[in-house]
C-alpha cells in the first residue's frame, strides 16, 4: 500500500506540539504508516510535493507566513491546524491587544521599525482548515485519534464537551464554587482537565465551545473577579477566537 | 447472558447505485423477520455504528436491502465496500408502519428525498398484497431529477398504484434546464393532482424534518383525521434499545416507540415535529 | 426484571464501632473496596486500602458511585481484522459506606441496565454496604420516594448507640453478617429510612403530570440564561446515565475497539442528526429535557423519577441553579 504523504510545518511557535507528536504512544506505528516528506524539526531532508496531510503548527504573524500557509494549502489534500497557535492565534495573538510599535521599539530599539507584524488570526481565517487539534500543547491522544481516523477513512470528530465534563468526571471540586475564576465551562474539553485537577483554573487553551454560554459565564465571573481579571482569563492562548476575543468587553 | 449490543456478520450480496451519493446494499440474512419502517444498527468495525432503515419488504426472504446515502463516517465507509465484503448488523429495531391493522384501507404514501427508503419497504409489501388494500397513492418528491431513488421501479409503481413524482427544481446548478418534463414543485403540490378523494386513506409519511408540518397540513386539508397519519421520525440514535437517551423526545423513544408514530400520538408532543 | 419488591422484616445484628475496621478488612480481602474519602475539603468515592481513610460520617460526595458500574469510558468490543470480540468486565467491587439515596440510585439504574451485559457483569459481583446518612438542607430524597432503602443493599449499618445495627436484604449480605464480629439481637427491622426534615418538599407526582403542560413556562428560559451548559449536574447525578458510542482505532485501521463513554443531554450535539439538523439546538430546550427525562420519561418507563434527591446537582452547580426551585415553578410545590 502506498503510504500517505505527510508534512509538518511550524510557523511562529515553541514546537511543543511537535514534541507531543514524537511522544505519541503509537509513534512506531505512525512512522510505519506515513511517509514524512516534510518535517523540519524531525528530519534532515525535506521535500515540497503534494501532501496528503499537512499539519501546521504555530501562529501566522508575518505576510511571509501568510504566503507560506497558502502555498501549503494549495499543495495539500487535507490541512490540520496543530495546537492553539494555529487554531486560535496562540500567545502571539496577544499582539492584537497591545501597541505593537511600542513593543518593537522597546525590544529591538530602532531596528524594530523594520519588523513587520500583522494582526494574528486563526489559521482558519486565512486558509481552509479541515481539522483542528486543539490545546497548548496538543494532547498526544488527540493527534493519535486524528491520524487513526484518517487512516480508517473517517472524518475526524471530537466528542464536543466542556472542560467541566472532564474535570467533574475526575471527581474534582469546582474551582468556581470556591471563588476561583475558571474558563472550563466555555472551553472545549478532551484534555482531561489537567489544570483544574491541579487546582489551577482552566485558561481556555483549547478554545471556546461551538456555542459557549459566554453571557452566563461572564455573569458568574463578575461575582469573583475584576473586569481586568476576566479579560486576562480569556487572553492567553486563544484570544483570536471570536468568543474569547470579546469576552469581558476589555480593550 | 446475550449481549444486546453485539452485531453479527452479514455478507454484501449486491450493490446498486441509485444516485451519485446513494446506493442500495443487499445483505444476506438467514432468519430475519421485520416490518416495513423498522431499522437495523449497521457496524463497520473501527468506523462506527449507524441506524439504517430497511428498504426491502418483509415478503422478500434471505436478504435485506438497505438504501444508504453518504452522509457520515459509517455511510461513507459502507459506500467503499464491495460485493462479497462483510458488514455487521443487529436488529431489527423499533415500531414500523402498520400493515395488518390497515388492511382494506386506501393508502397514501408521501416520501421526501431519502425518506423513500423506509417507505419503499411498505409500498412493495403492500403492493405484494394488493388485493387486501384499497387505492394506493404514492407521492414522491426529491430535490432534483438526479436525486430520485428507485427509478427502475417507477414504471411498476405507476402501473400498480397512482404514482406521482415531483422535483423541487428542474434546473442544473448553472441555471440551465436539465430536461425534466415532469412535475416541478415541493411534494405537497402533488396532493392537488390526486384524482379521487383521499380523506379515508391511511397516510404514511417519511422525509426530511422540515417536510412534516407541510404534509400534515395538506393531509388535514384533504380531510384526513390525525389518527390516520403515520410518520417516521429521524433522530440521533446510538444504542437502538432505549438506553443511551439520544433519540428521546420527551416521554417517547424513537428507537423503541418509533421511528414510526401515529400522528395523533405525537402531535402534542413538544419537539417531535 | 427478577427483583420483586416485598416487605421484608429482618432481625438486626450489632457491631461495635471499633470492630468496623475488621469488618472492612474482611471485605477488602475479597473485593476492591470503594469508599468515601477526603479530597481537600470535599468527599469523594475512591479505592481504599486502609480503613482509617474511610470517612464514615459525611453529607455527600462530589461524584456518585455510577462510575464504578458505568465507567466514564469502557470498551464494549475489540476489533481485530474481521473479528469482533466482546470485552466483559471482571471486577469484584465493594461499595462501602453508601447512603440510602445512592443505594436507591443503584436500584433505579438496575431497572435500566439489568439486560446490559457490561453493567450486569459488574453488578452481579457487587457488594453494597450502606451506612446512616447525615442529611443537609439540600437533600430531598423524601420528595422523590428515595428515602426508604431498596432491598438491593447487601449490608446496611445503621448508627445505633456506640456502634451499628447491621441488617441485610440479600443472600451475599447475610453471609457477610455471619462473621463473628456481629452479634444477633431481637430487634425487628421492617424498613430503613432517612430521618430528617427536608429543606424544601416537592410533589414529584404533580411535577410529572405538569411537565409536558409547562413547556412554555418562563422558568426554562430564565434558568437557561443562568445555566453554563457545563454538564456538572449531569456528571454528579447518580441517575444521569446517557452515553455515546464511538469506534476507535490505533493508527492501524484493522485494530480497534468500540468504546462507550458518558454523554450529557446538555451538550449541543446530543440531538443532532447526521444531516446536521439539531432537534434541541438552544440551551433552553436542553435544560428542559433534563427535567422531562428525569421526572416524566423515566417515570413513565419505571414508575419512579430518575432522581433520588441526593442534592448533588444543587450543591455542585457553579451557577447556583437549584433544581428544586425549577421543579417548584412547574407546579411541584
Amino acid at each position: 500500500m502506498v503510504k500517505p504523504k505527510v508534512a509538518i510545518f511550524d510557523l511562529t511557535d515553541c514546537e511543543g506540539c511537535e514534541v507531543e507528536i514524537v511522544n505519541s504512544r503509537f509513534i512506531d506505528r505512525i512512522l510505519e504508516s506515513f511517509e514524512f516528506v516534510h518535517f523540519r524539526l524531525g528530519q534532515k531532508t525535506n521535500k515540497w510535493e503534494n501532501f496528503d496531510v499537512a499539519f501546521i503548527e504555530g501562529s501566522v504573524i508575518t505576510s511571509h507566513e501568510v504566503d507560506l500557509v497558502k502555498k501549503i494549502r494549495e499543495n495539500s489534500k487535507l490541512v490540520v491546524a496543530l495546537g492553539s497557535c494555529a487554531c486560535f492565534g496562540g500567545i502571539a495573538a496577544l499582539n492584537n491587544f497591545t501597541d505593537v510599535n511600542e513593543g518593537k521599539r522597546y525590544v529591538y530599539g530602532k531596528e524594530g521599525e523594520k519588523i513587520e507584524v500583522i494582526e494574528v488570526k486563526p489559521l482558519g481565517d486565512i486558509i481552509k482548515v479541515d481539522v483542528m487539534i486543539r490545546g497548548c500543547p496538543i494532547v498526544r491522544d488527540d493527534f493519535d485519534r486524528v491520524v487513526s481516523d484518517l487512516l480508517a477513512g473517517k472524518v475526524p470528530k471530537e466528542h464536543t464537551r466542556p472542560v467541566c465534563m472532564d474535570c467533574k468526571s475526575k471527581g474534582n471540586p469546582c474551582l468556581m464554587l470556591k471563588g476561583t475564576p475558571c474558563a472550563g465551562p466555555v472551553t472545549y474539553g478532551g484534555c482531561g482537565a489537567p489544570c483544574p485537577s491541579s487546582s489551577m483554573p482552566c485558561d481556555g487553551c483549547r478554545g471556546p465551545l461551538e456555542v459557549p454560554e459566554m453571557s452566563a459565564e461572564l455573569e458568574l465571573l463578575k461575582k469573583m473577579a475584576s473586569p481586568d481579571d476576566i479579560v486576562r482569563l480569556f487572553r492567553k492562548y486563544t484570544s483570536a477566537a471570536p468568543a474569547f476575543k470579546s469576552a469581558g468587553g476589555g480593550k | 447472558m446475550e449481549n444486546i449490543y453485539k452485531p453479527w456478520e452479514a455478507k454484501i450480496l449486491k450493490i446498486e447505485e441509485q444516485t451519485c451519493d446513494t446506493k442500495v446494499f443487499r445483505l444476506e440474512v438467514k432468519k430475519f423477520d421485520y416490518m416495513p419502517g423498522q431499522f437495523v444498527e449497521l457496524t463497520i468495525p473501527g468506523v462506527g455504528e449507524a441506524p439504517i432503515s430497511i428498504t426491502s419488504g418483509p415478503h422478500e426472504k434471505g436478504y435485506i436491502d438497505l438504501c444508504v446515502r453518504k452522509i457520515g463516517n459509517v455511510t461513507d465507509a459502507l459506500h467503499r465496500k464491495k460485493v462479497g465484503d462483510k458488514v455487521w448488523i443487529r436488529g431489527p429495531y423499533g415500531v414500523g408502519f402498520p400493515f395488518e391493522t390497515v388492511k382494506g384501507r386506501d393508502i397514501l404514501y408521501v416520501a421526501g428525498g431519502i425518506g423513500m427508503a423506509p417507505l419503499r419497504s411498505s409500498i412493495n409489501y403492500v403492493l405484494a398484497h394488493k388485493s387486501d388494500f384499497g387505492k394506493i397513492t404514492i407521492l414522491y418528491g426529491a430535490r432534483t431529477p438526479g436525486d430520485l431513488l428507485f427509478k427502475n421501479e417507477f414504471e411498476r409503481w405507476s402501473k400498480e398504484a397512482n404514482f406521482l413524482v415531483s422535483v423541487d427544481t428542474d434546473k442544473n446548478p448553472d441555471g440551465t434546464l436539465c430536461g425534466w418534463t415532469g412535475n416541478v414543485g415541493v411534494v405537497t403540490t402533488l396532493f392537488d393532482k390526486i384524482p379521487y378523494p383521499i380523506k379515508d386513506a391511511i397516510g404514511m409519511v417519511c422525509g426530511p424534518p422540515v417536510m412534516y408540518k407541510f404534509v400534515i397540513k395538506k393531509c388535514r386539508e384533504m380531510g384526513m383525521p390525525d389518527s390516520s397519519i403515520y410518520i417516521s421520525l429521524e433522530r440521533n440514535m446510538k444504542c437502538g434499545v432505549g438506553k443511551c437517551q439520544h433519540c428521546q423526545i420527551n416521554n417517547k423513544y424513537v428507537c423503541l416507540d418509533g421511528p414510526v408514530f401515529n400522528y395523533e400520538e405525537v402531535k402534542n408532543l413538544p419537539e417531535a415535529i | 426484571m427478577s427483583r420483586v419488591k416485598k416487605v421484608i422484616t429482618v432481625l438486626a445484628k450489632e457491631i461495635k464501632k471499633e470492630d468496623l475496621k475488621r469488618f472492612f478488612e474482611e471485605i477488602a480481602s475479597d473485593y476492591t473496596v470503594i469508599a468515601p474519602v477526603r479530597k481537600g475539603e470535599d468527599i469523594v468515592y475512591a479505592e481504599v486500602e486502609i480503613f482509617d481513610d474511610v470517612v464514615l460520617e459525611y453529607t455527600t460526595t462530589i461524584t456518585p458511585v455510577k462510575k464504578f458500574l458505568l465507567p466514564y469510558k469502557e470498551t464494549m468490543f475489540s476489533f481485530e481484522k474481521e473479528k469482533i470480540r466482546e470485552k466483559l468486565p471482571e471486577e469484584n467491587i465493594a461499595l462501602f459506606g453508601l447512603h440510602i439515596c445512592d443505594i436507591n440510585a443503584i436500584a433505579r439504574l438496575d431497572r435500566v441496565f439489568w439486560n446490559d451485559p457490561y453493567y450486569r457483569a459488574r453488578r452481579d459481583n457487587l457488594l453494597i454496604v450502606g451506612i446512616t446518612c447525615k442529611p443537609s438542607e439540600k437533600c430531598f430524597c423524601k420528595s422523590v420516594n428515595a428515602h426508604i432503602l431498596a432491598p438491593v443493599c447487601d449490608v446496611f449499618l445503621r448508627a445505633h448507640g456506640n456502634g451499628y445495627q447491621a441488617v441485610s436484604f440479600t443472600e451475599t449480605g447475610r453471609k457477610k453478617l455471619n462473621s463473628f464480629l456481629f452479634t444477633q439481637t431481637q430487634t425487628e427491622i421492617r424498613e430503613i429510612k432517612a430521618e430528617y426534615e427536608e429543606g424544601k418538599h416537592l410533589d414529584v407526582h404533580k411535577v410529572s403530570e405538569n411537565l409536558l403542560r409547562n413547556y412554555e413556562n418562563p422558568v426554562w428560559e430564565e434558568t437557561a440564561k443562568k445555566c453554563l451548559g457545563c454538564t456538572n449536574c449531569t456528571v454528579v447525578c447518580p441517575l444521569c446515565y446517557c452515553y455515546d458510542v464511538v469506534d476507535n482505532t490505533h493508527v492501524k485501521p484493522e485494530e480497534g475497539e468500540r468504546v462507550r463513554c458518558w454523554d450529557s443531554c446538555f451538550l449541543l450535539n446530543f440531538a443532532r442528526v447526521a444531516g446536521g439538523h439539531n432537534f434541541r439546538k438552544d440551551l433552553k430546550s436542553r435544560y428542559r429535557n433534563v427535567y422531562t427525562h428525569k421526572f416524566r420519561t423515566f417515570v413513565d418507563e419505571f414508575g419512579v423519577p430518575a432522581c433520588v434527591g441526593c442534592g448533588r446537582c444543587v450543591t455542585y452547580c457553579p451557577a447556583g441553579i437549584d433544581m428544586r426551585e425549577t421543579l417548584t415553578r412547574v407546579g411541584g410545590a
